[in-house]
């Protein structure tokens, strides 16, 4: 609180630093930005987006700067790891998270006497600074060519000591991982069953180590050009983040105009206007010379890789192609048209959001008001929260009571997720005499109407008899669902969406604007329904992600790819079918046809390995010897 | 079952969904019980049916499987992949007799923890009551064992026999590499039985000249081939340059060059011979289909195993004992193949069924047997000649309880292995005849319906040259009425298709399975006619993916002997057309 003082940044009565919806990253003060808790309650990958599209903000301000007070990280030759495998083991007590159940020692001792190990220590903390350094000494003491670490899981702690390796001279591939925390020591009570497991699994680590083959990191050089999908807020702020760090910038809007949703909206909880800060953020990307706009344009193909994409967009009377490095998936989504409650049928039951119209645009005129929550959303077919929907019906109660105070409003909902800081109109809206009413999710409430009158029935927990009530207008929130051609672009890009049809990111709490595909990132109701500050904040996030692969020159791409073994291969081409990427491709080779794979574009996964019936393909770090020896090290056969 | 034992699973998860997983049950610190060790692979679409079936025949108990959900793959489509394998796969449990219920198949989430746990629960439970698996876990061979753990209460486990280093990395792919040559255990070639091998094969007769190598479809496209070559270098003694040359893992045991050699000498058996000897000194070989099928020879071997085949015959009729003139009939490896091999358009799974209704209109009713085994021939090609011998005695053993003298057999292969390797290595010496022969003896019985097609033969090596079976299947085309038209290289000459034993398959294979296919299509025939599952699985392969030439000049429909004369019969509805599209196509479809 003392730091926050001294910067003279502005915070709110909870002390938490003040931002806005539409600068969610920035203070009160220029050059100062907020992120994670500090500026709220925040959950793990909000805290992640926010943070990034902090460090983003203030890249824009570096850009000029950019590399002036880089220093090359220099690494040692690799050495030659052709040999006979020389592994050393290091078991980490992780503290007492392995060491409390694992008899480590034991496990080190069981390491040291299997075939290939020469060397085995335990650390307190392997990750430590002291750790690593003791990784790289017994490299050098022990003339290792493979390590092995038993700790925690690879999927967080892997790229540490592959560069903890690297940097003493082995390739970052002759590395291995047995995970005896997360899949042992933590999952199992037993000393001695569990020090079983994990001498288990490091003795099946050891067996695919002794099979690890060095491998090159492709580099490949970038277009300094980014594309972004979708005019919407999301878009324009993605936009708006790539050309602030000085990078041309193509914006594609399938609509004729750009600002999205933000445009059919009058107010925000918090007193702004979107649709002014939308034609606001329309005119400065208009104005701004680095940014390219396509209204009335889709996108029609996508070729190529990170750091060199080649798109086609189509404009309906023209196509064109360009040149990209990233890509922004910004597409939004759209309210769901509502079923039932007479909607469609009489004009006095409407969605929430045309209410938010009526009402700003004084044409609201009613003495009863029922709202309807939850309408389409945490249902079977769309099983998520559309998260907006709490704070349009809690802003709609609060505008229609300072507008008309006599006027009833009564919130039939299911859970009220007013979260964050918006408890406080909840708080507001009780205080104003809102009435809020639980329904059964199971009995949803219904409209009927009685002669000319509305009624709305609703089975609460909180009442026996089901309630009639006598409506002058129903509002739904209706739920969000993904835009329209979501699933074709989806293609396009060969990335994934989820059972909902949102596009997914890759990983759900550390990546959340990351597709796991190099180079393509997302932000916005896209990934999933949002309020305008978090789809703000993860636009700016995504743009500073895509900024950073351009402002790089080159990329340098996963050397575990996909390997065709030529004389193997049939020509047949069931890898090229099962591929996602498109990265294999078949060519003839004198009378026969050969597979052939792009490594830029292979994603490692090892679909075509899985398919291929003459065992011509595999993926590096991933073959079938090495399976085959980690299978018959865990059926103790070595 | 011993009182402590415990189940042993192995899981397959991906990266991103089931590993993440198991590693949030960790973070949740949920308990679960500490029989899984869990294989990592970025994607379950990399999942071999092979690493299953390695699992399962090292013995052991489950094996789980485990990525993204449906609609929620990494990437993109890979985990659909996976189930479309490990659902056949487990149709191939089913009838193997290990049984579905030990191989699961989970979508689990990144931050499903709970689900992850409960899984391993559920599942210990499950194979707890199903107890042990039949099939016991080998133990490495003497000499060829690594370091032991130092007589640790940790070592050791079930073990029944010896396990040679070559066969544990047997499917790892690649071609062998000059590193990978130094045997690790006994390198020196026992010369004893290596002279012994040369005399019996009649090496020693050679006269050099290279009609073998000449006639030899694989040199004709592998210039680095020569069966003339290794001759030479077995007359001159150079026994380890043989058994360590991969060259050795590319003969199709086809007897093409013996039908040419003026010496008698025979090539494929010396080649058997030789590979038994490169096994038993560790080396790797090669096998197509990363070795699942040898591994799923392999297992069977086990005697506690119960297959369950009799679903196939269902309303035929068969017996369970052999009266004195009855015949066994011995159905092969067609339900296996068709469900490993569902993605291509592959029709051999009735061949069993079609078989048997065939063998009641000849009036005859077959012994069949319910735990009916693989014979182990592509073990035995594959020289892997203990396995092979194991797998023989248990069948043996079976068939000799059925009290039936003769067996009667739709594959060439089993027909082969049956009537002489048997006799060899599990002293069962019976009468043996292809399908083919028992129904030509009495066409007439058949009510074959003229067909009035052209059609053109598959003379299968096991069948043609190696039994020297070429007669009955055109005498049965013809008296179905069709015209046979005879394909460039016929009898004797004719083409193999492409691999043996599931060794070695590749550009080679494909290049002679393309220039087989295009010998039928300018036949002018319509159905390309074969006598063995093998040549149908491989030659629809082929004609199935992406090819190198023109479409319609490798344009035949394949089908199996015994389903083209049930069909004539009248025996079966109407033979399913295979699927149009290709197998490539078929991945793509839900993707």
């Amino acid at each position: 609180m003392s730091a926050v003082a001294e910067l003279g940044v502005e915070h709110d009565n909870y002390g938490f630093i003040k931002t806005g919806p539409f600068a969610p990253a920035d203070t009160s003060v220029p050059g100062v930005y907020a992120l994670g808790a500090a500026a709220g309650p925040r959950d793990i990958p909000e805290t992640v987006a926010r943070a990034t599209a902090a460090a983003a903000r203030a890249q824009a301000l570096l850009a000029g700067e950019r590399n002036a007070l880089t220093v090359k990280k220099e690494y040692p030759e690799e050495k030659d790891a052709s040999g006979e495998p020389r592994i050393g083991v290091f078991v980490c007590h992780c503290g007492s998270n392995i060491a409390g159940t694992v008899d480590v020692e034991k496990v080190k001792h069981l390491a040291e006497n299997l075939a290939g190990v020469v060397y085995a220590e335990t650390n307190l903390y392997t990750c430590s600074a002291e750790g690593c350094e003791k990784i790289r000494e017994a490299i050098a003491a022990h003339d290792l060519n493979r390590v092995v670490v038993a700790a925690c899981t690879p999927r967080t702690h892997e790229p540490l000591f592959r560069e903890t390796c690297r940097e003493a001279g082995l390739n970052r591939y002759l590395f291995e991982m047995a995970n005896v925390r997360d899949q042992c020591s933590w999952v199992h009570k037993d000393r001695e069953q569990a020090t079983k497991k994990a001498a288990d699994l490091v003795r099946m680590s050891v067996a695919k180590a002794g099979l690890l083959k060095p491998l090159p990191m492709y580099e490949i050089p970038v277009t300094p050009v980014a594309l972004v999908i979708g005019g919407g807020i999301a878009g324009l702020a993605a936009a708006e983040a790539i050309a602030a760090q000085g990078f041309e910038v193509h914006l594609v809007e399938r609509e004729k105009n750009l600002g999205g949703n933000l445009l059919k909206l009058r107010t925000t909880l918090s007193g702004e206007n979107p649709y002014d800060r939308a034609a606001d953020a329309v005119a400065k990307v208009g104005s701004n010379k680095l940014v390219k706009v396509h209204t009335g344009t889709t996108v029609s193909a996508v070729s190529g890789y990170v750091g060199n994409f080649q798109v086609e967009l189509d404009a309906g009377s023209k196509k064109e192609n360009i040149a990209a490095g990233s890509i922004v998936v910004a597409t939004g989504g759209r309210e769901w048209s509502p079923e039932g409650f007479l909607a469609g049928e009489d004009d006095r039951v409407m969605t929430s959001s045309e209410l938010e119209r009526r009402i700003a645009d004084g044409k609201f005129e009613a003495q009863r008001v029922v709202m309807v929550q939850c309408v389409g959303s945490r249902c079977e077919e769309r099983p998520y929260c559309s998260r907006v929907c709490c704070g349009l019906a809690l802003k709609n109660a609060l505008s229609i009571k300072e507008q008309e105070p006599g006027a009833e409003v009564i919130v039939l909902y299911r859970d009220l997720m007013a979260h964050g800081l918006k408890e406080d109109y909840f708080t507001l809206a009780r205080e104003a005499g809102v009435v809020f009413l639980r329904y059964n999710p199971d009995e949803p409430p219904t409209v009927s109407k009685a002669g000319d009158a509305l009624q709305v029935q609703v089975a609460s927990p909180e009442v026996d008899e089901t309630l009639e009530i006598a409506a002058d207008l129903v509002a739904l929130s209706v739920a969000i669902v993904p835009a329209e051609g979501s699933k074709e672009l989806s293609e396009i890009l060969k990335v994934p969406l989820d059972a909902a049809g949102f596009f997914s990111e890759a990983h759900i709490k550390l990546r959340p604007v990351d597709f796991a595909s190099d180079g393509i990132f997302l932000a916005g109701v896209a990934h999933s329904p949002k309020e305008i500050s978090e789809n703000i904040a993860q636009a700016q996030a995504a743009g500073g992600r895509a900024a950073s692969i351009l402002a790089r020159g080159v990329f340098a791409a996963e050397g575990a790819v996909a390997k065709v073994d030529e004389e193997a291969c049939r020509g047949c081409g069931v890898c090229v079918s099962v591929c996602p990427y498109g990265a294999i491709s078949l060519a003839a080779k004198g009378e026969a046809l050969v597979a052939s794979v792009n490594p830029a574009l292979c994603k490692s996964c090892g679909t075509c390995a899985g398919a291929c019936l003459s065992t011509a393909i595999t993926t590096e770090h991933f073959t079938n010897e090495q399976i085959f020896a980690a299978i018959a090290a865990k059926m103790e056969v070595v | 079952m011993s009182k402590d034992w415990e189940p042993s699973i192995l899981g397959i998860c991906c990266n991103w969904c089931a590993y993440a997983g198991a590693d949030m049950a960790g973070v949740s610190r949920m308990q679960y019980p500490p029989n899984v060790e869990i294989i990592r692979v970025m994607c379950s679409g990399r999942i071999d049916p092979a690493f299953i079936l390695r699992a399962f025949r090292l013995g052991a108990d489950g094996v789980l499987v485990a990525g993204c959900h449906e609609a929620d793959c990494h990437y993109v489509s890979g985990n659909q992949s996976a189930r479309r394998r490990v659902e056949a796969l487990a149709d191939v449990l089913d009838t193997v007799g290990l049984g579905r219920d030990r191989l699961r198949l989970r979508w689990i989430s990144a931050n499903e923890g709970a689900l992850f746990a409960e899984g391993i629960r559920d599942f210990v439970e499950t194979l707890k009551k199903l107890g042990p698996s039949p099939i016991e876990a080998p133990k490495l061979a003497k000499g060829v064992t690594t370091r032991t753990q130092g007589g640790d209460v940790f070592a050791g486990g079930r073990s029944t026999r010896n396990l040679s280093r070559g066969e544990l990395h047997e499917g790892g792919g690649s071609p062998l590499r000059e590193s990978e040559l130094a045997s690790e255990s006994d390198p020196s070639v026992n010369q004893v039985d290596f002279q012994a091998l040369v005399a019996e094969t009649g090496v020693l007769n050679c006269l050099e000249c290279g009609k073998c190598t000449a006639s030899c479809p694989v040199a004709r496209r592998d210039e680095t081939f020569s069966p003339r070559r290794t001759i030479e270098k077995a007359l001159e003694g150079l026994a380890e340059d043989i058994e360590t040359d991969r060259l050795l893992w590319s003969c199709l045991t086809c007897r093409t060059c013996e039908q040419r050699c003026p010496s008698g000498v025979s090539y494929s058996e010396f080649v058997r011979g030789a590979r038994a000897e490169a096994k038993r000194l560790g080396q790797q070989g090669r096998t197509s289909h990363s070795g699942a099928n040898h591994d799923l020879m392999r297992l069977q071997a086990a005697p506690k195993l119960k297959p369950n085949r009799m679903a196939a015959y269902e309303g035929l009729k068969v017996k369970e004992k052999a009266g004195k003139d009855d015949w066994l009939y011995f159905a092969g490896c067609a339900p296996y193949y068709q469900a490993l091999y569902s993605e291509l358009p592959v029709q051999v799974g009735n061949i069993p069924r079609d078989s048997v209704a065939l063998l009641n209109r000849a009036g005859i009713v077959p012994v069949v047997m319910a735990a009916e085994r693989c014979c182990g021939h592509d073990l035995l090609w594959n020289g892997d000649v203990e396995d092979f011998a194991a797998l023989a005695r248990v069948s043996a053993e079976a068939i000799k309880a059925t009290g039936a003298r003769k067996i009667v057999t739709s594959c060439p292969e089993c027909y082969r292995t049956l009537a002489v390797d048997f006799k060899e290595h599990a002293g069962l010496d019976l009468e043996v005849k292809h399908i083919s022969e028992v129904l030509a003896a009495d066409a007439g019985a058949l009510g074959l319906s003229g067909t009035g097609e052209v059609v053109t033969v598959q003379d299968a090596c096991r069948l043609g040259r190696q039994m020297g079976v070429y007669d009955p299947p055109r005498e049965l085309l013809a008296a179905a009425g069709a015209q046979v038209a005879e394909m460039a290289h016929t009898r004797g000459d004719a083409l193999c298709c492409g691999v043996s034993a599931w060794v070695s398959c590749g550009q080679c294979s494909k290049s002679m399975q393309v220039a087989r296919l295009k010998e039928a299509a300018a036949t002018g025939a319509s159905t390309l006619v074969t006598p063995c599952l093998k040549c149908s699985i491989h030659l629809t392969c082929a004609s199935s993916g992406e090819l190198p030439v023109p479409r319609q000049e490798v344009d035949v429909k394949i089908m199996d002997l015994t389903a083209y004369l049930a069909r004539a019969a009248g025996l079966t509805v109407a033979a399913e057309e295979p699927e149009p599209a290709m197998a490539a196509a078929s991945d793509k479809g839900d993707a």
